[in-house]
């Protein structure tokens, strides 16, 4: 079976293609910032502070789009972030934030997502809804033991037929609609997967940056707090089933972890990315015992497997720096939201690279010069010594003032030299 | 359980050593058959995780 999705032969012809029309000055570039990012990565100190920028709805809006067409029209959001790329010199980004393709979510009829230009005006993002109440969960409270017992299957059999509007659950009376689901969702998705593996070729080729994740991960606590359970039914189970919880965790984990494994980067350069959702929202003993232990185990084995984590966690993780600490040096890169990111490079800077950190409400209402003035201060020291990347603290949407956008890279430029 | 035989590992959806038991004999070479149904079997296994955590 191939060790990575992105050397499987369908997708292989996509990835390189953008590779072969470089031009040589283009190709240096490439490299350059190749290596300026993995170093800082590793937590060392390269040329210069990478600026490395996870935007999704700006791009939008700087290239001109609505949220609708970068929602829809997947061509029209790489490209959009190419424009961002070549205009803004990052020296990495994500070929594409705007991580729902409409397409997919039409076809395949999930019902937990609001969509520009259908559900929601055409400029405004997508949006994630959840179940309030167990009448309405997509997994119900007596459905801890399948979880358990064969977690595909169960995603198959009974979690997909109730988050698609188009499925049928096993047992009722079959449709065209549903076939043609499970058909179009599969053929949406390879279309989709191999643009992108197409879009990371442009990127390269056509602005020189490096496309900055490769891999996908969830914490098996979080993806029961959210798309199985959902927070407020979880908020429950964690006393009236705890064991159950507990070993759903642990069911999920050698999934999540093979899921990650094969969307990493063959060349073990760009880090796998876990979007860490609702781990804060508990108590310790609630983190300590049901979302930390599985949780370190795939990050353990990733880097046991030369993969580094990129730890983007959403909110205020800064409480649970004890234990983010266990984990060996450099094996993370500890993403800052809304915490002190002085505080987390106190505690964490010694082993593990530190990016972001750069408030998105600062962005968004803030003039140049406060974005300038407080980039250089955490350049000067977060990044003193190399080892920071600098992004916003989360993904830029479309609030962000363009001139702030630049503001960053004059900071990168004038301050972020070694 | 798959067909109530094997167990879903990671990365499978259908396992090749139940797709191997269904035929009824094979003439040539096997590692031709197994090699492609794993191929396939990586990618449509990714859909149903995919869905989970990316989409």
């Amino acid at each position: 079976m191939p060790e990575s999705l992105r050397e499987h032969e369908l997708f292989k012809i996509n990835i390189f293609k953008g590779g072969s029309i470089m031009g040589q000055d283009m190709e240096k570039l490439y490299e350059e910032r190749l290596k300026r990012y993995v170093t800082a990565l590793k937590n060392e100190k390269p040329d210069r502070v990478p600026i490395r920028i996870f935007a999704a709805e700006f791009t939008a809006k700087y290239a001109g789009y609505t949220s609708q067409e970068v929602t829809h029209q997947y061509n029209k959001a790489f490209e959009a972030v190419r424009k961002c790329a070549k205009d803004f010199d990052w020296d990495a980004t994500v070929i594409n934030m705007v991580y729902v393709w409409g397409g997919l979510v039409d076809h395949f009829g999930q019902r937990y997502y609001k969509i520009p230009g259908i559900e929601l005006p055409p400029d405004i993002g997508f949006q994630y809804f959840e179940p309030k109440d167990e009448e309405n969960a997509f997994m119900k409270e007596n459905e801890y033991d399948a979880l358990i017992e064969s977690p595909t299957e169960y995603l198959a059999n009974i979690w997909m037929p109730r988050i698609s509007r188009n499925l049928v659950p096993i047992g009722a009376p079959n449709t065209f609609r549903n076939n043609m689901a499970w058909l179009k969702g599969g053929i949406s998705m390879m279309e989709y997967f191999s643009a992108c593996g197409e879009a990371v070729g442009l990127l390269k080729s056509e602005c020189g940056t490096v496309s900055a994740i490769a891999g996908i991960l969830k914490a098996p606590f979080d993806i029961l707090a959210d798309k199985l359970r959902g927070f407020r039914q979880l908020s429950v189970d964690i006393h009236r089933q705890p064991e159950k919880v507990g070993k759903a965790c642990e069911a999920l984990m050698p999934y999540m972890l093979q899921n990650a494994m094969v969307t990493s980067d063959p060349a073990k350069q760009v880090p796998v990315t876990v979007w860490l959702h609702r781990g804060t929202m508990f108590s310790e003993n609630v983190y300590e015992k049901y979302f930390w232990p599985t949780f370190k185990e795939i990050i353990l084995q990733l880097w046991k497997n030369g993969i580094q984590t990129l730890w983007y966690g959403e909110g205020t993780w800064g409480k649970w720096l004890k234990y983010t600490a266990e984990l060996p040096e450099k094996s993370i890169i500890y993403h800052v939201d809304k915490e002190d990111i002085f505080e987390a490079h106190k505690q964490l800077g010694d082993k593990f690279a530190i990016s972001g950190g750069i408030p998105n409400d600062l962005l968004a209402f803030g003039t140049p010069q406060e974005v300038k003035e407080y980039c250089k201060k955490v350049i000067q020291t977060v990044g003193k010594d190399g080892g920071y990347i600098l992004d916003a603290s989360a993904i830029v949407q479309s609030d962000a003032k363009i001139e702030n956008i630049k503001a960053m890279t004059e900071a990168a430029l004038e301050y972020g030299v070694y | 359980m798959a067909d109530g035989k094997v167990k879903v590992r990671p990365g499978v959806l259908i396992p090749w050593e139940v797709r191997e038991k269904e035929y009824e004999k094979i003439m040539g070479d096997k590692e031709i058959l197994k090699q492609e149904w794993e191929k396939i079997e990586v990618i449509a296994n990714r859909f149903i995780w995919a869905i989970l955590t990316d989409f």
